[in-house]
């Protein structure tokens, strides 16, 4: 009995070393990536905080560092997001219903899925080099806002098609089959009960996908869009350059004083983004209430 | 983009880590911000290096969708 007893509670011991171990590491790894963070965001903010006032934000790009701001690339952002938004959801939110709710299960289906989770894992560029042949060469876009547009729901469509299917997927079944027993029929179901049910998830998907959308760069540079533009866009098929764009540019000149100017374009990217978060979250906690 | 900024953007071919290289995801941006006709070989040669991109993360989706049926546990 008591050699029993001292073996458990050494092995017991042993356990527990284990365990403290194991939590120390993680927590070691977790505040090595917040340290990261924390200091690229300093760096920022150290660099960028100077330049950061009402003239930089409404000003046009210039030639001379302390004149140049951000107003062309800022509304381009913000237009190209509306619009891709505008695009992407319903084709995205569409395409996961039909996956989810009508198609059958043969190996049509699992050839689009195949294909959509490979979709989603190519390199931006390539959607760029699409968007370059297909929206603005094929169909006469051209440099517009409209083709960029096009381009980023192509790239983040894949992404809002995955995360809502999961969505529709947690829906419960019971919900389902009560909404059939009361006599509602499929399209009912779905606008009425599926939709409301799976909201929040479909959010978060797209939330996620536009955050990533107004972080690209690459696609828009190899589609066409301008590195130098001195006006907002005007219409769908203006011409247009976004804040990443601002921000490489400035990053690629030799003056340092464009390097602060690239910094504060960061800044303002970063305080968009969050913006826009944050909205999308409020939206999704709305959602979550009125259930 | 990320790769473009932190690796440098000289084409040289080297094993030593250390040394600035040209990705090419770096290649296409750094064409692509110049001038390119259609039609021309710079502009040919932009969708030949994408066509490659294409095909080696085509592969490696393969290869991960393959070990993702391989070792999925069903629970039903």
């Amino acid at each position: 009995m008591k050699p029993n007893r001292l073996l458990l509670q050494g092995h017991l011991k042993k356990l527990r070393r284990e365990d403290y171990a194991y939590r120390t590491i993680s927590v070691l790894i977790i505040s090595l990536l917040l340290l990261v963070l924390g200091t690229l965001i300093i760096d920022v903010l150290r660099d960028g905080l100077v330049r950061f006032n009402w003239t930089f934000l409404s000003s046009f790009p210039s030639r001379k560092p302390e004149q140049a701001g951000i107003l062309a690339a800022l509304g381009g952002s913000i237009y190209l997001i509306m619009l891709t938004a505008s695009i992407s959801t319903p084709i995205g939110v569409g395409a996961a219903l039909y996956l989810e709710e009508y198609s059958s299960k043969n190996r049509f289906t699992k050839l689009i899925e195949l294909n959509i989770a490979n979709l989603a894992g190519v390199p931006s560029i390539i959607y760029g080099l699409l968007g370059l042949e297909i929206f603005a060469r094929m169909m006469r876009f051209d440099r517009s806002l409209l083709a960029g547009a096009c381009t980023m729901s192509l790239l983040i469509l894949p992404i809002i098609i995955i995360a809502s299917r999961e969505a529709i997927q947690s829906v419960p079944s019971s919900i389902r089959e009560a909404s059939y027993a009361l006599g509602a029929n499929k399209m009912e179901t779905i606008i009425h009960h599926i939709i409301p049910c799976a909201l929040p998830g479909i959010l978060t998907g797209n939330i996620l996908a536009i955050s990533r959308a107004m972080g690209e760069t690459a696609p828009l540079i190899a589609m066409g869009a301008l590195t130098y533009v001195a006006f907002v866009p005007d219409g769908l098929f203006s011409p247009f350059t976004v804040l990443p764009i601002q921000i490489f540019n400035w990053i690629s000149r030799p003056q340092a004083s464009f390097h602060v100017n690239a910094a504060t374009g960061i800044l303002v990217l970063l305080l968009l983004l969050l913006t826009i978060n944050s909205v999308a979250i409020w939206i999704r906690a709305r959602y979550q209430v009125k259930k | 983009m990320i790769v473009t900024i932190a690796a440098g953007q000289q084409p040289r071919f080297t094993l030593n880590p250390l040394q600035p290289v040209e990705t090419m995801t770096a290649y296409i941006v750094q064409v692509s911000l110049g001038d390119t006709p259609a039609g021309t070989l710079e502009y040919k040669t932009l969708f030949a290096v994408a066509f490659m991109l294409f095909i080696s993360t085509f592969i490696l989706n393969i290869i991960s969708h393959h070990l993702r049926q391989r070792f999925r546990e069903v629970y039903e």
